[in-house]
């Protein structure tokens, strides 16, 4: 017995010689193999987002800021996969089941630190954090948003941040953006993305088997992104907005001697609070379904017939081409013959008039006149000099370039030779001709500046304006015009004199472009079928400031809707209302209600707050 | 009551070692379960203590009595361990999927823990009274499964508690093979082995719980599902490896606290004391824990009497047991079986057990030259 005892002893010595064996090829031979396993359970490398650059409006006024925002956040491997916890979790957090999925299937590792919900209220982080212990990982992250202080206003050159889109990942100009990140994706906040955007730092942290972070490791701090300082006025900006409330229309302010854009409105506006934390299925069908089309940019994405406006080109067209004097006289009966009857939008006619007073009055016939004897060639030539039938290269996307007229593109466009008929029409701003608000503006601006043709610009950096080109302009003429211009506001009988004001001269000239005209006119008077009513002005009358093209769709007369709007854009530019009513004002539209974020008091320009919080974090796990 | 012989011939270096061991338990379950955001230590390691502080007063206690009065007593408390297996199915608490644990109102312990002792006793005192020249036959063989081992198997699976039967079945069958048997029954044994494993095998599998059935798949491929079934296994062997050859030093194991390793304090132990103290601090727990093996052997060999000779073996079987299928586990050596490493993993009924087990050995050997009387 003796014997087995000892054959027993053996076999149990062969075992712990086998384990002796086991733990060498474990520590030593494999060793570093494990310890980079051992590592990688614990290392996270986690994007920080630098903080976006704050935009000011041209007087150093902040209009984007960045608030704080509390994400909802989890690893991507602690994810349910089981339906009944993921319904759960999507209950919870607020989400959709199916769009976490969607998430846990895209995220590129199975540490990724993945957001389910950005920019959460304080009430719904408290019932969050109470039921956290059921769902590992998920954990509520303070992060970096953007807040727009004026809320709907100047959403359309703002625009909004939204994730990258696979198409966008391709480019290599977003090859360093981390994937959760939000970049710009409309207006100047995508234009600018680039020097907005600032670089993504990386921090090293360890965390436990839950996600929780146990200590701070390392961190390449992010470069925050560069301020954008805007032309936009922000007084002007908000006063255009107002002006457009309840009505489909635009509004685009110049500085003449720059280019720089003062105002930019267009109505319906939205507000790009609502995709701060990622806009919610329901808020982007409505926003894309909304028949009024609140996303899209009328001041430079759609077009229209410029209607009376354009008789400030025809003018021009015809005085530099000989064609009329300033004193050429002309009879309006209320129509004139060419082929057919064409109509003076008054119908007892305005009797003998000049070219002065047919701006003023803006007399079609006196037009119809000129239309019959120029060139429509010399029309489009004008036409083109000054901005029209091309986009203007403003920095924000999507800009309809606009027609203009000429023998060449009906040949080329419709393949048949152009009957002077048509060019009458042309004469009064109908016909082939459409315009959008900011050529427009741009081109009184250039009329009124003496013919420095400038593209129009929201960020002037630090380049002195250049004009694109000069438009060849006899100063006698362009005198002419502008001080009929200013009649039309002024004198007895102006269609403009709604646009007068107290504060500055105003020139300007009215525009009621017909959606449908002849015989059915006046029969289909539904909204659909009004008139487009526009106004392109400029202030004040000598050596202008500001120039203003105003237009509101199906808006009616010209004078009556567009010009008031006009003037209060240029007063609110020269006369800016008094600091104590703004300050009330923004209070009420701040971030406070619009973004549910905090003001920015614990976070500084670098997002340093997290990092404070690492140190605590790491003292508190030393003991 | 106890000569000055038997003081005298008291193994203090048996019991050192013993202490040391579950002293270095203490240490690692402190360091295993210590917070890392600044929340309070976990109590477990002072709780430990406590169990090792009781544990030794009933080892001390348990050396005042003759191994010889066990022996007489020892169908006894077989039949009150069998009892007891039978209270714990009634009226037992479940905890994880198994009902285990009897509540006393005062305290809860696991009657299978203590019945692993009463079967050692009672076996041994069997085999001691067989005839020392005559090899076990069939006939008796088959006496002693179903007399011995075939109640308490039942009873003990019926819980569920797989890593306790297998213990019963390998000092049963350990303790047969040293007592001597006929080689007829051996190759008998084997060959029906061979023919009723894949058959018994297959109805086996289909009774076994599917975290028992997991936890064999992940024992032969634990790549299978890292995140998984396999889990287990993988963070061990990343424990153990992230050791290297002189650990990461005591409080610096990071598979503990950042709770990578499941069970860490319990049946995991080893992989925390291996992080920590690497190749060479494993080498020598393994020389504490062969001492204490070898020291149970050298009792049987050098005891005065058949009783004591099958008692110390029967304890040295199953200390031996525990220890080679954890530390297996541990190592990826072994499908993962819930069984503690003796002496160290947390848990007091266990600990208890266990040196109670080894105080039998103990008692065996001071009195192997002590005169009966």
């Amino acid at each position: 017995m003796d014997k087995r005892i000892k054959i027993a002893s053996y076999i149990v010595l062969c075992v712990f010689g086998i384990f002796v064996l086991r733990l060498w090829h474990l520590q030593i031979i494999k060793g570093s193999e494990y310890k980079m396993l051992d590592e990688r359970n614990r290392s996270r490398v986690i994007d920080v987002p630098a903080p976006r650059g704050v935009i000011y409006d041209r007087n150093n006024n902040p209009i984007v800021r960045n608030v704080l925002s509390f994400d909802i956040v989890m690893v991507s491997e602690n994810m349910p996969k089981d339906p009944g916890a993921l319904t759960g979790l999507g209950r919870l957090v607020g989400v959709e089941p199916e769009h976490i999925k969607r998430l846990a299937r895209a995220s590129s590792n199975p540490y990724e630190v993945v957001n389910l919900r950005r920019n959460v209220s304080f009430e719904e982080v408290a019932r969050i954090e109470a039921r956290k212990i059921d769902f590992p990982g998920l954990q509520v992250d303070v992060a970096s948003a953007r807040g727009y202080i004026y809320g709907q206003t100047a959403s359309h050159v703002l625009g909004y941040l939204g994730n990258t889109t696979p198409a966008q990942l391709a480019f290599p100009e977003y090859s360093n953006v981390p994937r959760q990140a939000f970049i710009g994706q409309f207006g100047v906040e995508k234009s600018y993305d680039g020097l907005l955007r600032g670089t993504a730092g990386k921090k090293i942290v360890e965390v436990d088997a839950l996600g929780n972070v146990i200590r701070f490791v390392k961190i390449q701090r992010p470069v925050r992104g560069e301020d954008l300082k805007l032309t936009i006025d922000i007084n002007a900006q908000m006063e255009a907005e107002k002006s457009l409330e309840d009505k489909t229309g635009a509004v685009v302010a110049i500085k003449p001697d720059t280019g720089e854009i003062l105002a930019l409105a267009s109505a319906p506006s939205f507000d790009p609070n609502l995709f701060v934390g990622g806009i919610g299925r329901e808020a982007w069908k409505e926003l894309i379904n909304d028949p009024r089309k609140p996303l899209m940019n009328r001041a430079i994405q759609n077009q229209y017939p410029p209607g009376s406006t354009f008789k400030t080109i025809t003018a021009l067209a015809a005085l530099e081409g000989g064609i009329v004097t300033e004193n050429t006289p002309a009879f309006c009966s209320g129509g004139t013959y060419f082929g057919r009857l064409f109509r003076c939008w008054k119908e007892g006619g305005h009797g003998g008039v000049s070219l002065h007073r047919a701006l003023v009055e803006s007399c079609d016939v006196y037009f119809y006149e000129i239309g019959k004897r120029i060139n429509i060639d010399l029309i489009a030539k004008y036409a083109s000099a000054l901005g029209l039938g091309r986009p203007t290269g403003i920095e924000l996307e999507g800009e309809a370039s606009g027609i203009v007229p000429s023998t060449k593109w009906k040949l080329s466009r419709k393949n048949e030779k152009w009957y002077q008929g048509e060019t009458l029409s042309v004469a009064i701003g109908q016909g082939y001709l459409a315009v959008t608000p900011i050529q427009m503006a741009r081109m009184i601006a250039t009329v009124v500046n003496g013919g420095k043709l400038y593209k129009p610009h929201l960020v002037s950096g630090n380049n002195i304006a250049r004009p694109e080109s000069v438009v060849e302009l006899n100063p006698e003429y362009v005198e002419m015009v502008e001080n009929a211009l200013v009649g039309v506001v002024y004198e007895g009988g102006g269609t403009g004199r709604a646009a007068r004001s107290n504060i500055v001269s105003i020139g300007g000239k009215t525009g009621t472009a017909q959606v449908i005209g002849g015989a059915v006119r006046g029969k289909l008077l539904s909204d659909q079928h009004q008139d487009h009513a526009w106004f392109i002005a400029f202030a004040p009358g000598y050596k202008p400031e500001i120039a203003v093209a105003v237009f509101v769709e199906h808006g009616g007369h010209g004078g009556s809707t567009a010009a008031p709007i006009a003037k209060r854009v240029i007063e609110a530019y020269f006369n800016p209302p008094k600091p104590e009513g703004e300050e009330g004002k923004q209070g009420e539209q701040g971030p406070e209600t619009q973004t549910q974020g905090t003001e920015q008091g614990g976070l500084n320009e670098d997002g340093q707050l997290k990092e404070d919080q690492f140190e605590e974090q790491q003292n508190s796990a030393g003991d | 009551m106890i000569d000055r012989r038997v003081i005298k011939d008291f193994d203090k270096g048996f019991l050192i070692v013993i202490v040391v061991i579950a002293l270095i338990g203490v240490m690692t379950i402190y360091s295993s379960t210590r917070p890392l955001l600044g929340t309070a230590q976990e109590s477990f390691y002072l709780k430990q203590l406590n169990w090792i502080i009781l544990s030794l007063g009933c080892f001390f206690l348990a050396l005042f009595i003759d191994y010889r009065w066990f022996m007489r007593f020892s169908y006894v408390f077989y039949i009150i361990g069998i009892l007891l297996l039978v209270l714990v199915l009634i009226a037992g608490r479940k905890g994880m999927g198994a009902q285990r644990w009897l509540n006393l109102g005062f305290l809860s312990f696991q009657p299978s823990e203590f019945f692993k002792l009463f079967f050692v006793v009672a076996l041994s005192r069997y085999l001691s009274g067989l005839d020392q020249e005559e090899k076990i036959d069939s006939r008796l063989m088959l006496k002693m499964v179903t007399g011995f081992f075939i109640v308490p198997a039942v009873l003990i699976l019926k819980q569920p508690d797989l890593g306790t039967m297998l213990i019963l079945l390998f000092i049963f069958t350990a303790m047969v093979l040293t007592a001597g048997i006929k080689k007829k029954i051996i190759i008998m044994t084997v060959i029906i082995g061979l023919i009723a494993v894949p058959v018994g095998g297959k109805f086996m599998w289909d009774r076994l719980k599917d975290y028992q059935k997991n936890r064999i798949i992940a024992f032969i491929d634990p790549q299978a599902d890292p995140q998984g079934i396999g889990y287990h296994i993988k963070q061990s062997k990343v424990s153990i490896g992230a050791g290297g050859f002189i650990g990461k030093g005591y409080l610096q194991g990071t598979q503990g606290p950042y709770r990578f390793l499941p069970e860490n304090h319990t049946d995991f132990i080893f992989s925390i004391f291996a992080e920590e103290w690497g190749f060479t601090g494993s080498l020598v727990l393994f020389l504490l824990y062969l001492f204490v093996i070898w020291r149970g052997f050298d009792t049987a060999i050098t005891s005065r009497d058949r009783d004591g000779r099958f008692l110390a073996l029967g304890v040295t079987y199953m200390f031996c047991f525990y220890f080679i299928v954890n530390v297996g586990m541990t190592l990826g050596l072994m499908p993962v079986v819930g069984i503690p490493l003796p002496l160290m993993s947390y848990g007091g009924t266990a600990l208890l057990s266990n040196f109670l087990a080894l105080s039998i050995i103990e008692n065996v050997r001071m009195r192997r030259f002590a005169s009966y009387y």
